[in-house]
């Protein structure tokens, strides 16, 4: 018989072996068309209109 | 272990991978803001581009009276080397000069005081943006690459009157500044 605490371990320890590798696409996606889209604004409208200081 | 349904193909090291991806993705995240980082203070530094400041201090109900804000001083000005320091008066409901000159291709100091509210301007197609603030010197520094007019509205709501005050800013080729003996006068576009 186990206990109640060895269950959820070995539980724990199936979930957190299967990476959801889709969330991690979905996830760096998201972040490189953010990040894309502020070196748009950088290079194509905040550097295009001049200097200020 | 053995007596739990479903856990015989358990990888032992299933915890591992899941800190593995974590420790990965911090690292991506910490490295994209890293690389923000850099960008802005690659642009701050090697270029000199920075908030324009508002750090001085000037007597908005004596503007008229005299010193830097005095109608005769308000308008462009021109230095040996070509830069520019133009010197404006924001008020209700108008920028003075309603026109500024400023040389394409030089170095330009704006220089904006509040004669009563907090008022704004903002030059369009530009960086320069910057609100006025009464009590303050708003100062600005730019270029302007091209000749041609561009318009600078009051962006910060002043009054009933808002709306309708905007300033012009016409670029034009240095060699059309005055010089000599008039070159310390300031000008605007009916100079």
């Amino acid at each position: 018989m186990t206990t109640d605490d060895e269950i959820d371990k070995a539980r724990l320890a199936q979930v957190l072996a299967e990476v959801p590798k889709g969330s991690v696409v979905v996830a760096v996606t998201a972040i490189a068309i953010v990040v894309a889209i502020w070196f748009a604004f950088y290079f194509y409208a905040f550097l295009p209109r001049g200097p200020i200081g | 272990m053995a007596e739990i349904s479903g856990t015989a193909n358990l990888p032992p090291s299933g915890e591992n991978q899941s800190e593995t991806s974590e420790r990965l993705w911090v690292a991506f995240v910490t490295a994209t803001v890293a690389l923000l980082v850099v960008v802005v203070v690659f642009t701050s530094v090697h270029w000199g581009f920075h908030p324009p400041s508002q750090v001085e201090t000037i007597d908005s109900t004596s503007l008229h009276k005299g010193g830097e804000f005095s109608e005769a001083n308000l308008g462009t000005v021109v230095a040996p080397d070509g830069s520019a320091v133009v010197r404006v008066v924001a008020q209700q409901y108008t920028f003075v000069p309603n026109c500024i000159v400023v040389p394409a291709g030089k170095p330009v100091t704006i220089r904006l005081a509040s004669a009563d509210v907090v008022h704004g301007f903002i030059v369009e197609g530009t960086n320069v943006n910057a609100m006025v603030v009464p009590g303050y010197v708003t100062t600005v520094h730019t270029t302007f690459q091209e000749p041609g007019e561009r318009l600078m509205p009051c962006h910060e709501f002043c009054g009933v009157g808002h709306q309708a005050m905007w300033a012009h800013v016409r670029i034009v080729e240095a060699s059309r500044f005055p010089t000599g003996a008039d070159k310390q006068k300031a000008v605007n576009c009916a100079s």
